[in-house]
């Protein structure tokens, strides 16, 4: 087991953006997408750029810099790794953090992507529905009935 | 770079992503919240989201009902899609379940704005799963349970209940993913009582009702082992009168809070209502005449294993407030082991409150025939092939059927005590094709009663011309000298005898036509304002025995019907026409104060160029700037 885990970590794979950048990144970082993992083991030639279809270079720099941290878990302790999240997620304007979203979605990368749905749901904690529709640029599409029905819709019984 | 110029839509994440996130927000308020942003959201958060989903041996999947407005006027069009392979929806008739015929591939409900009247769930194992109609009715009744039903987050979360064989409730205590395909679910019965026999099982306002075959209703708890806890003891029919019976079935009305016992006795529908007794301690059921909310009548559709209310102001021209319309197996009767009997379908219709003999029940809604809002009506298959063509065999044969079928149900009970109002503006009678052969087959005697009695406008302007045109002239009768000149006129533009009319003496013609009269100088010397309910009722009437009497006067329908309508919305134009004058008062208020916030921006404009005109420093002008700034 020892020699398996070194020699996974000597190894590199190249993963290339939707725009053509190519990353270089040890196979341990790469491994935490479920979906490039299952790419590998399908893959003869592993020195070809492995494609992540979907994902900008500007996305997968920061999915990249998101899995190195993690990658090297023992260097931190969980406090200061929560920590690193926690700013980490902060840096990320709102249109940044929709990406990452789709990109730790597709990736299937499970950290990353409780952390930003996380990060997302904090955002819409204490909002109203019209506040929140206004931060995430959304039509609301509901007619003034609906939306009647959906004040109204206040969970009660009939009790004895 | 690419990225600023994609568009960022938050609405369409992938409900995946949306679910995770509505699973982050523990707060019921905030949950509510995310629900109302949008309807992509809202509907990532229900359970229908993650169906078609394996259970066991079998499937659970959903099935919706959407309502579709026509694009001018009319009655709208009610279908069932149903997905039981995930992204593949195939539209049935909502009451009998039975697949569309007419339904191209890949026909999509989005371009009509749908909305969706109700979700129900289903489960239907691998051999009855390809026939719809089948998979629809495996069981009585499926119900996802969850203990906080604020978040259903996933199918694994909860339990399922299951109502089948006609009466055993029986259910999983939890959907866990270790009970994939291919295993059995373990299950337990509910029973209780000495009957332990159950009707319906309903959802309502996030609580799990049960009511049992004498109309005990119990509510449910926890979905581990589900509990019931009796809420209503007093039954609604004696208990050894059970087995005589027929299905009961249980509703909530979302818009008041209200729920509703429906059962079939013979052939009449009796409602009731959960009602607080006087100690305001225990519940009972209350039997009603009307669904309440006068301003905006409900019409109640009562499915094979759901049921739902819609406002009736969606039918126009039909007065459906307070009517119940059923596919007769709703109301199954109970039949004892081994006696399965075979019920034909038929769509039914019943009116609250209207009933004073025991024929009340009316089969109506097959193909053709009255209030057909099921069958794809011509408006969404011509849209629908414009969009892909070379469908030659939809042709819209039911659109003229539904309203012209209705003035013949108009007609079923004019002459009778009872007068069902469902009048409809059409004039003209076109008989659809093979509809005599439809009537043949309809068992119910008012259907085959409705046939035989055309349409009132149409009906003695028609038929046997060549009777008594013993009156020729006015001149002969005995009429009032006030009233004939109205009446000439009257007579000359149209053929008020034409037909066969029934009265015979000069005096008693002489009276008709004297009524006639003196209804027309009510109608042109009376406004919608001035108009009185007897004065209403008069015209009502006055109409309806002209009727009776035969005489051929179609074409004052309209202008009492008008007058009529009127009348009745009275209060309501009454409050229209004051919010108008209020909207105005407002508007009118709006301008002055936008006209006086200009006038003083004006002044202070001219005060302020007056001032600065006198002040010798170059703009701009900081007061709190150093006053040192700018000589370094």
């Amino acid at each position: 087991m020892a020699s398996t885990s070194t020699s996974t970590l000597s190894r590199k794979l190249i993963l290339k953006s939707s725009d053509g950048e190519k990353f270089e990144v040890d196979e341990n970082v790469a491994m935490q997408s479920q979906t490039i993992k299952h790419m590998i083991e399908d893959l003869d030639d592993i020195n070809s750029p492995i494609p992540v279809s979907i994902v900008t270079g500007t996305i997968l720099s920061k999915v990249i810099e998101y899995c190195k941290k993690h990658a090297t878990e023992d260097s931190d302790s969980d406090e200061q790794l929560k920590q690193w999240d926690k700013e980490y997620a902060n840096n990320m304007d709102l249109n940044t953090l929709y990406y990452l979203l789709l990109a730790a979605n597709y990736m299937e990368i499970k950290g990353l992507l409780e952390l930003i749905t996380q990060c997302v749901a904090d955002m819409i904690k204490g909002k109203s529905p019209e506040e929140i529709r206004a931060h995430f640029n959304i039509k609301n599409d509901f007619t003034p009935q609906e939306e009647a029905n959906i004040r109204n819709e206040n969970p009660w019984a009939f009790e004895n | 770079m690419r990225n600023s110029r994609r568009q960022i839509l938050w609405a369409d994440l992938p409900v995946e992503i949306l679910r995770s996130i509505a699973k982050r927000l523990r707060k019921k308020q905030d949950l509510q919240n995310f629900k109302s942003v949008c309807k992509k959201w809202r509907g990532a958060t229900a359970i229908s989201a993650l169906l078609p989903y394996d259970v066991g041996l079998e499937t659970l999947f959903s099935s919706s009902v959407f309502l579709l407005r026509p694009p001018v006027s009319g009655p709208p069009w009610l279908v069932t899609s149903v997905e039981i392979t995930k992204g593949k929806f195939q539209f049935c008739h909502p009451l009998s379940g039975d697949l569309l015929p007419d339904i191209p591939e890949n026909f999509s409900l989005d371009r009509f704005r749908p909305r969706c009247v109700v979700v129900d769930y289903h489960m239907a194992d691998e051999k009855d799963k390809c026939n719809p109609s089948r998979a629809l009715f495996c069981h009585d009744k499926v119900l996802p349970f969850f203990d906080d039903q604020s978040v259903p987050t996933g199918v694994d979360d909860g339990s399922l209940l299951v109502l089948f064989r006609g009466g055993q409730l029986g259910g999983s205590p939890a959907v866990r993913p270790e009970f994939r395909y291919g295993t059995e679910l373990p299950w337990f019965d509910i029973s209780y009582g000495s009957l332990d026999k159950f009707d319906d099982v309903v959802c309502f306002c996030g609580v799990n009702y049960v009511i049992d075959r004498v109309g005990k209703l119990y509510r449910m708890f926890t979905n581990q082992f589900a509990v019931l806890k009796t809420l209503v003891e007093k039954p609604v029919i004696k208990p050894d009168c059970v087995s005589k019976g027929s299905r009961k079935r249980l509703v909530g009305l979302k818009s008041s809070g209200d729920m509703f016992l429906i059962r079939r006795s013979n052939d009449l529908i009796k409602v009731y209502k959960l009602c607080k007794f006087a100690d305001k301690k225990s519940w009972s059921w209350v039997k009603v005449e009307s669904f309440g909310d006068d301003y905006d009548p409900k019409v109640l559709f009562v499915l094979k294993s759901s049921s739902f209310f819609v406002s009736a102001a969606e039918f126009p021209g039909f007065e459906l407030g307070n009517c119940i319309i059923f596919s007769n197996s709703a109301f199954r009767p109970y039949s004892k082991p081994g006696e399965s009997k075979v019920v034909e379908e038929k769509i039914q219709y019943f009116k609250l409150g209207e009933h004073d003999h025991d024929d009340s029940i009316l089969t109506v809604g097959s193909p053709g025939s009255p209030l057909d809002f099921y069958s794809p009506p011509s408006w969404v298959l011509q849209a629908q092939s414009t969009s892909s063509p070379s469908h030659s065999q939809w042709q819209p044969r039911w659109h003229v059927f539904t309203r012209t079928c209705l003035d013949s149900l108009a007609c079923t009970k004019i002459q009778g005590t009872k007068h069902i109002r469902l009048c409809s503006k059409s004039k003209t009678y076109l008989p659809p094709p093979g509809s005599d052969k439809k009537h043949e087959e309809d068992t119910s005697k008012k259907a085959s009663a409705a046939e035989t009695t055309p349409e009132i406008p149409s009906v003695l302007a028609s038929k046997d011309c060549e009777s008594n045109h013993k009156f020729q002239s006015l001149e002969s009768l005995d009429i009032k000298p006030n009233l004939l000149s109205t009446l000439q006129l009257i007579w000359n533009k149209h053929d008020i005898l034409v037909g066969k009319y029934t009265v015979q003496s000069k005096d008693m013609l002489t009276c008709a036509l004297e009524s006639l009269a003196k209804l027309i100088i009510t109608l042109q010397n009376t406004t919608a304002r001035t108009l009185t309910d007897s004065l209403a009722k008069d015209l009502e009437s006055v109409l309806y025995d002209l009727h009776c009497a035969r005489l051929s006067v179609g074409w004052l329908v309209p202008f009492v019907q008008r007058a009529l309508a009127l009348h009745k919305n009275k209060p309501l134009i009454e409050y229209l026409m004051a919010i108008d004058k209020e909207k105005a008062q407002v508007d009118k208020e709006e301008r002055d104060f936008l006209a006086r916030t200009a006038q003083v921006k004006q002044e202070l404009e001219e005060r302020r160029a007056c001032l600065s005109a006198k002040i010798s420093i170059p703009e701009p002008i900081n007061l709190d700037q150093s006053l040192g700034e700018g000589l370094f």
